[in-house]
Parts: structure tokens; sequence; C-alpha cells
């Protein structure tokens, strides 16, 4: 007998669009409004705004603002800059190093990744720790898949990621004092939870390098800086490591970072966040990010409020 | 040749206004976070045109520039107010938006709001009346209590990096000093 489990974050049928509304949806997007959006969106626009106008709840959020508003100091501070700024970053030949604790050392290069994993789309919603939220279609595969595959030694606990070093390509790294490049890290069961997620696609199409190409880190139930962009190197190891926020300032940016509204940052409050592109209105901060049924198992007995 | 002056003040003043709208029209900022990039754009205007306004005095250090400098001192006052609209501008979106995240405890509140009271005392003793009944310039002296205050308002923002309260406060510190060193031997 064949058994299709389905993963318990996917959304259920119950809220697929019915096909008779996805057939009329012209209509309906017509109705709210969204008839120039028709001719100048992409499929995915068009479906993400089916999407929203029938079901509600979370919305995926317009691809524009997802391509122009990004975090990544390596570029910029401002993030409404960053997207200008790629321009000399060249992500050709991209090679990733697979180390530490492993059976035997590998580099793959994209080309490797993408014959090893086949891509899936996931629609994850992402929390900044400035309390902010967007919600994106990431193209991608399981971290636990990679995991796998490079083998690590029993000895291992933790994986650790880096970013790239490269001033001369990105003005940030040239221009600021951060402890370059970037780092970040899992224990070895936060990576292979099926959550954990390595994308390198965003809206059906390639990772734009402003959101982190080629390839980058996506942990839905924890704050945004978790998730690595522009990954060079991952690392298994014995102890937890050393990572840039949180030896920056580990008083405001913990090293698990989970999403948690019962926690404050010191400067300002977790209890809600902003939706990208909304004015003023907010919506209530849910635990993990709303991924507890996936990931609260890792964190029981857990004190959250000194484990931050 | 009194135009001049006039202009340059009045193309000050709506600087931040055309700018804003560069930056929405032609960058498309704004479109993921409008309140985040008002409340900049506000701050911004505030700051860099209390530095120009600062500035004006000053310049009468620099002999081709003094002429200059006395022109535009007529124009302190409205250029002032200007700052106060702006500051005004900024205060009132933040506070909006944060009464409604019911979120106080950001530490630049406190320079911040310091700040603003004390343009608020600024603005509202500025009538040509109150000018004459209050010691209206030693009121206005306060403005140099704004500026370390706003240097702390902006490195809170800024993650505790302090190049940008640096870079724009230090040399005006610098020509001030010197100002007043001048201005006291003169007296002697």
């Amino acid at each position: 007998m064949k058994i299709i489990k389905k993963p318990d974050w996917a959304i259920p049928e119950s809220q697929v669009t019915p096909q008779a509304d996805y057939l009329t949806r012209r209509k309906l997007l017509k109705a709210a409004g969204f008839g120039s959006a028709l001719l100048l969106g992409t499929p995915y626009d068009t479906m993400a705004q089916a999407f929203e106008s029938i079901q509600g709840g979370d919305k995926i959020t317009p691809k524009k603002l997802v391509k122009t508003y990004n975090n990544f100091y390596e570029f910029s501070e401002k993030k409404e800059d960053v997207h200008r700024l790629t321009g000399n970053f060249n992500t050709s030949g991209w090679k990733i190093k697979i180390g530490g604790l492993v059976e035997k050392e590998l580099t793959l290069d994209m080309d490797d990744i993408k014959r090893l994993f086949p891509v899936e789309q996931r629609i994850y919603k992402f929390r900044c720790v400035e309390a902010w939220a967007m919600t994106v279609p990431w193209g991608g595969f399981s971290l636990a898949k990679l995991v796998a595959h490079a083998k690590p030694l029993s000895g291992a606990q933790h994986v650790e990621f880096k970013s790239f070093y490269r001033p001369k390509e990105a003005p940030g790294q040239a221009t600021s004092y951060y402890s370059w490049p970037y780092s970040e890290g899992l224990s070895l069961a936060e990576a292979t939870n099926d959550l954990a997620f390595l994308s390198t696609g965003i809206y059906g199409e390639d990772l734009p390098k402003q959101n982190g190409a080629p390839i980058r880190l996506v942990t839905p139930w924890k704050y945004g800086f978790k998730s690595i962009k522009s990954i060079v190197e991952i690392n298994f190891v014995k102890k937890q490591p050393d990572t840039l926020w949180n030896q920056l300032a580990p008083r405001e940016y913990g090293y698990y970072a989970n999403v948690n509204p019962n926690v404050d940052h010191p400067r300002w409050s977790q209890k809600s966040h902003k939706v990208l592109g909304e004015w003023f209105k907010r919506e209530p901060t849910k635990i993990f990010n709303g991924y507890e049924a996936q990931v609260g198992d890792l964190y029981k007995g857990w004190d959250l409020s000194k484990l931050y | 040749m009194n135009v001049l002056p006039r202009l340059l003040v009045y193309l000050c003043a709506l600087l931040p206004i055309f700018y804003f709208c560069y930056e929405v029209f032609f960058l498309g900022k704004g479109a993921a976070n409008p309140v985040e990039f008002i409340t900049h754009s506000t701050g911004n205007a505030t700051f860099y045109l209390l530095l120009f306004l600062l500035w004006i005095a000053p310049l009468r250090l620099f002999p081709p520039l003094a002429g200059v400098s006395k022109k535009l001192t007529r124009h302190k006052r409205f250029l002032g107010l200007v700052i106060y609209f702006y500051a005004s501008l900024h205060l009132l979106i933040f506070a909006i938006d944060q009464f409604i995240a019911s979120d106080w405890v950001k530490p630049f509140i406190f320079s911040g709001f310091a700040s603003y009271l004390i343009l608020s005392l600024m603005a509202f003793t500025s009538f040509k009346k109150t000018q004459r009944k209050l010691p209206w310039k030693k009121i206005h002296r306060l403005v140099y209590l704004i500026l370390p205050l706003i240097a702390i308002h902006i490195t809170l923002k800024e993650e505790g990096n302090m190049t940008k309260a640096l870079i724009f406060m230090v040399p005006l510190f610098v020509v001030e000093n010197l100002r007043f060193k001048i201005s006291r031997l003169a007296k002697k």
C-alpha cells in the first residue's frame, strides 16, 4: 500500500482556491481593482493576488517589495538601497564547501546542487527581528537532504554556515566594521527539521542577488537574521559556532533567535509586527512564527526567556 | 541682490520634499514600509536643515562668505519654522505608529522628544511680539542643547554607530568653538 504523507505545515486542501473561482479569477481580480496588475504581473503575481482576494489570511507579499526591501549589510545598511548595489556581485561559478566533521569534505557547485536536490516550492512566513514580516514562495530543498548527503560524523552537533567576503564586490563590506564574513549556526536537530530549507529561488525565478543568490538558508520559525544569505561554506562542528549578530550584541540578537512575542528585543517589542506594504496595521506575532506544531518539540522544557 | 539668499532659503526648505518625491517616484522607495520611510525622510530633513541653519552664523568667520551669512541671517526665523514643521511630521507619524504598536520602549524616544520640546519652545517664542517681550536671544541659544541630543538620537537609531552623528557635527562644533573664542577675545 502506498501511503502519501503530507507535511503538516502545508496549506490544507480546504484552503486551496476552488477551480471555479480560479477559472473566473480574472473577473475577481478586476472586481478587486487588479486589472492593470494582470497586464503587468507574472503568472505568480496574478496567482498570488487571486489567492489573496479569495482566501484571505497570510497574503503572499508582492514580489516587488520582497526584491526591494532587503537586510543585506554586505551591500548597504539601507534596506531599500541594497538591490541597486549588487551590480558588481558575481555569483557565477559559485561553490559551496562542505567540511568539518563529515566522512569526506565536499565542494559542490550550483549544477551539482540542482542535480542532487530537486527543487520544491514552499510558501513560508518570514519574520524579521526588526518587527516586520513577509510571506514568500521559496524554491529550494530541505536542508536535511544536504545534511544526509554530507554524511556527518557522530561527533557533529552543530552546523555552521558562512557567507562570502568580497569587499570589492560588496560595498557594505568595504565600508563597515562588522566581522565579515556573515556567519550563522543551527544545532543538528534544527538543521534536520523538515522546515529548515535551502532556497535557490523565489516566485518561481532564480534567487535575486539582493535576496541572497545563489543559495541561502530559510528558517521560518527563527528571526530573519538566522537565514544567512549567499552561503559559501557549511561546516559540521562539535560546539555551538560563533555567529555574527550574536557576537556583536548577544543581549539583542540571541543565538537561538526563535520568534517569540513574549521576549522583547531590548530596544523594541516583539509582540506584533508589520506586514510589508502596510502603513500602520500590525498583526500579532505568534510563538515560533506560527510553526510551533513543527518545531515546538525541539525546545520542549526550555526556558525560552533565558535561551532566546 | 537680496532675492538670491531668499531663493536659496526657499529652495532649501523645499529640498526635502523634492528629494522625497525623487525617491518615491524614481527610485520606488517607501512602498514596503511607508511609515518607516516617511519617518526617516522627515527626520533627515530636520537634521540637515538644522545643520544648514547652524552653519549660517559661523560662515562669518570666512571673509568671502561673511556677506552671504549676513543676508541669510534675516531668514533664520523662517528656516527655523520650516525645521519645526518637518520635526512635527517626524514625531507625528512615529507617534501614531508607536501608539498602534503600543511600544514605547525605544531608547531614542527620549533624546528625540527632548529636542522636539526645545524646538517647540523656540517656535512659539519666535513671533515678533514675543521676540520683544522675552529674552528671546537667550532662549534661542537652547538650540545648542539640541545638537548633542540629536547626536545621541541618531547614534541610538544606527545600532550605536556614531559615524553619521560625528561626520556632521564635529566640523560645526569646531567652528562654533572657534567663534566663541574669538568673540571672547574681542570682548577683552
